[in-house]
């Protein structure tokens, strides 16, 4: 039966690959002969880095880096075994016949590890080979480190598939269908800690490059002790390298052994109806063709948590920068202590996390209609009337979110009112812009996968959309510069000179610092008047030259 | 509403790349009146609908709804206009009134003229419980019922219904002819696509046959079937496999005439 489910996996994937556009397939081997040729510099800095730590240093570095990949292995696949166990649209048909849901897992579990997982061995085991190569290593270390590297990945891939039924079956059923969002949250999470272990890990003593011994009860530590054994060509270390295999041979077993208790039921669980709990009965009146249409998409958001996702590269951004300004000392690191600081730090890091993060949430808008949308082509409704509805919604979802924490900030931090509203009028601008380009990206480039928020923008398109908000970004550096010396200034003017990485105008006449305060607000709020105005207007465009077919990009 | 007929194809055609999958075609439909589109399946009876409903390109000749192009004009044709696809997706993360609330906004309907209206729909459907749900929830023919109420509230001049009668139970489908035959006495023009024969003999004041992209003939099911049916007794469904020279499996009731 597997032989009979390989070869129609096979076929199916294979039909996949063939469907593909010939520029994706381009993308993909550039892609390919980039990583490969990153790669040697890569292990080549690796290999260096090595002879800084001492030997104790070193194995406590490579069994955090190997807690890391698993970690991430495991993390960052969790989404899309999700898919493959529970969201493929053949599993359904597949579970009418007579196959074994133990043959089925299998055939799953595969083409699961097929992804990421098989990628990070590929990537481990090219690296080691290249560290190996520079350092002199023992011929023993080379087959050792591939075997070691392909359990990682097997387990890491295992481990998903297990904490996906694990959590299908423990949650409650209605809330199933909606544990691709959370699980793309805890990836996200997990891949931005992992990332950063070895800062968090040199900052102990940055000095010396001396790292502590880690923990005996890690699970990683017999992979570090085989991978170091092997290196040195002794003995143990084919001893380590077997029981870890060993090892891993039995949670393999463990993890079929559960599927195949309850993957049947598990998926039985992830595909019952959603119960709702939303009632409507009180019609009211119509309401204006834009409006209407921000009031749907503001539904649609509200409703699925799934299309939050879209925001995670403005998390991620957010975390990244949050945990750099924490741990360099900067004023963000004690806010109270010097509130004015603290806004120009806040406001630093949300500039390039709206502008870069949150246009993908707006540039959803468009794939969102998915298989609704010959609805709105159908209706009397002007392109002009879709792109202005979908921006307003878009803005105002984010810019009040974010007017929100300007508000919480506000209080928490004790910053004046001119401060305040400056902070409101600088994240309110480049809240419009980032809707503004995200919903031209989608008008222009958008692709009608409803399923998966991710996708719903062509690559090329993404692309240029994140240049051209990097520019963005930089045109906001002056407005930005004129806010924040005003505010400062205003500040220190009240309370006294603080200490502040921007040249302080406390000295000067007030009208002068709220000529410039004045003066940042305008140009904010003109530059976003414009790049919104221009955004919208080639949205517009593009949907109105593609005629009726522009919703079918 | 004008003298023009409500629908009118000139030689309305779509072609896919080298495969043309609607020749020139030339007809029209007329207030008051339910025309039956019949064609096999792949004949060309959706592209043709979808052209006319403004949801394609045509390749060539043009579509009119009451003298408004859809093509050149296609906001004043679509505000006449209401459209049902065979498989209606509509927005799933709305409700039922959420959703007709919108096909309000966009007809700019009176708040108590659109809400009596749909009230009265929703009660023919057996939807009044269920309008406030989520439309997610909703089986296809309750999702095909309230697509039908949307199509319905602005009180189009014409309709078009792709297969109106697949997903539904017996009560809804012959509601939903009361209601077809109800819309077009008021005035409305009704076009429908169906594979079910002997409804469109029943309901339809006249047919057209397509056939591999050509319209065929076009007539009222009787002329149709005096021109066609060499037996007295002879259906529309005997006239329809005759004319479209497919093969019946044998038996009494199959014999082509």
């Amino acid at each position: 039966m597997i032989k009979t489910l390989w070869y129609y996996q096979k076929t199916t994937m294979r039909h996949q690959y063939e469907a593909l556009p010939s520029g994706r397939k381009v993308l993909y081997i550039t892609l390919i002969a980039l990583a490969l040729f990153i790669m040697i510099p890569f292990g080549l800095g690796a290999a260096a880095a090595g002879n800084v730590f001492s030997p104790e240093s070193l194995r406590a570095v490579i069994v955090y880096l190997m807690l890391s990949t698993l970690a991430v292995i495991t993390f960052v696949t969790m989404p899309r075994t999700f898919q493959l166990l529970f969201g493929s649209k053949d599993i359904e048909f597949l579970f009418t016949l007579p196959v074994p849901s133990r043959h089925l897992f299998a055939m799953q579990f595969f083409t699961g590890w097929a992804g990421f997982p098989l990628l990070s061995f590929l990537l481990l085991t090219g690296l080691s080979i290249i560290i190996g190569a520079v350092s002199g290593a023992h011929v023993l270390f080379y087959p050792a480190a591939t075997l070691l590297f392909f359990g990682l990945s097997v387990l890491g891939a295992g481990l998903s598939f297990l904490l996906n039924l694990f959590l299908v079956y423990i949650l409650p059923a209605h809330r199933a269908q909606q544990l691709t969002t959370i699980i793309s949250f805890i990836s996200a999470a997990l891949f931005i800690l992992a990332s950063q272990t070895p800062n968090i890990v040199m900052q102990n003593d940055s000095t010396s490059l001396t790292i502590e011994e880690a923990p005996e009860w890690l699970p990683t530590q017999p992979v570090a002790a085989a991978l170091f054994a092997s290196f040195q060509g002794e003995g143990s270390g084919v001893v380590y390298t077997a029981a870890c295999l060993g090892a891993l041979a039995v949670a393999s077993l463990g993890v079929l052994w559960f599927a195949e208790k309850h993957y049947m039921s598990s998926w039985q669980r992830a595909t019952e109806p959603v119960k709702n709990k939303i009632k409507s009965t009180r019609p009211g009146e119509a309401r204006s063709v834009p409006y209407a249409i921000a009031f749907k998409e503001w539904r649609a958001v509200q409703r699925n948590p799934k299309e939050w996702t879209t925001c995670f590269t403005f998390a991620l951004i957010l975390i990244l920068m949050f945990i750099n300004f924490f741990s360099s000392g900067s004023a963000l690191a004690s806010p109270w202590a010097n509130p004015a600081s603290a806004w120009s730090s806040v406001h630093v890091m949300l500039g390039p996390a709206i502008l870069l993060g949150l246009q993908q949430f707006a540039a959803a808008a468009f794939g969102r209609e998915g298989e609704s949308r010959w609805m709105l082509r159908v209706l009397p409704v002007t392109p002009r009337q879709i792109v202005l509805g979908k921006f307003l919604a878009h803005w105002i979802m984010t810019g009040m979110t974010l007017a929100g924490l300007e508000l919480l900030a506000f209080l928490v931090f004790g910053w004046n009112i001119i401060l305040f509203f400056a902070g409101l009028v600088l994240t309110l601008s480049l809240t419009a812009v980032a809707a503004a380009s995200g919903i031209w990206a989608g008008a222009s480039g958008g692709t009608y996968d409803e399923k998966n928020p991710q996708k719903r923008v062509r690559f090329d398109t993404g692309v240029i959309s994140f240049f051209l908000n990097m520019l963005y970004l930089l045109l906001f550096f002056i407005p930005a510069w004129m806010l924040l010396s005003a505010g400062l200034s205003l500040q220190a003017k009240w309370s006294g000179p603080e200490p502040a990485f921007l040249p302080l105008w406390n000295t000067a006449p007030w009208q002068w610092i709220t000529l410039l305060g004045a003066g940042g607000i305008l140009s904010a709020s003109g530059l976003a008047l414009l790049l919104v105005y221009l955004h919208l207007r080639h949205g517009t465009k593009e949907l109105t030259e593609r005629g009726v077919d522009y919703l079918d990009a | 509403m004008p003298d023009s007929p409500a629908v009118e194809a000139k030689q309305l055609t779509k072609r896919f790349k080298e495969a043309t999958a609607v020749h020139p075609l030339n007809f029209e439909v007329h207030a008051h009146e339910i025309f039956g589109f019949l064609g096999p399946n792949g004949a060309g009876k959706t592209t043709t609908m979808r052209m006319l409903a403004g949801l394609l390109e045509p390749s060539g000749g043009d579509g009119c709804i009451h003298g408004k192009s859809i093509k050149s004009q296609p906001l004043e044709a679509k505000q006449q206009l209401a459209y049902l696809p065979d498989k209606p997706d509509i927005y799933p993360k709305l409700t039922g009134w959420e959703f007709l609330q919108f096909i309000a906004s966009v007809f700019k309907l009176d708040k108590n003229v659109w809400i009596e209206h749909a009230r009265s729909l929703l009660q023919r459907f057996d939807l009044t419980e269920s309008a406030g749900r989520l439309m997610e929830t909703y089986s296809h023919g309750m999702k095909q019922k309230m697509a039908l109420t949307g199509a319905l509230i602005h009180q189009p001049s014409v309709i078009f219904l792709d297969e109106p009668t697949v997903g539904l139970d017996p009560k809804s489908s012959r509601d939903l002819r009361t209601i077809l035959r109800e819309t077009a006495a008021d005035g409305t023009a009704v076009f429908f696509s169906t594979h079910m024969l002997d409804v469109a003999d029943q309901l339809c004041d006249r047919v057209g046959i397509i056939h591999e992209g050509r319209l065929l003939q076009t007539g009222t099911p009787y002329a149709l079937k005096q021109e066609h049916a060499s037996y007295a007794e002879a259906t529309l469904e005997d006239v329809f496999l005759r004319m479209t020279a497919q093969k019946v499996s044998q038996g009494s009731e199959g014999e082509i005439p």
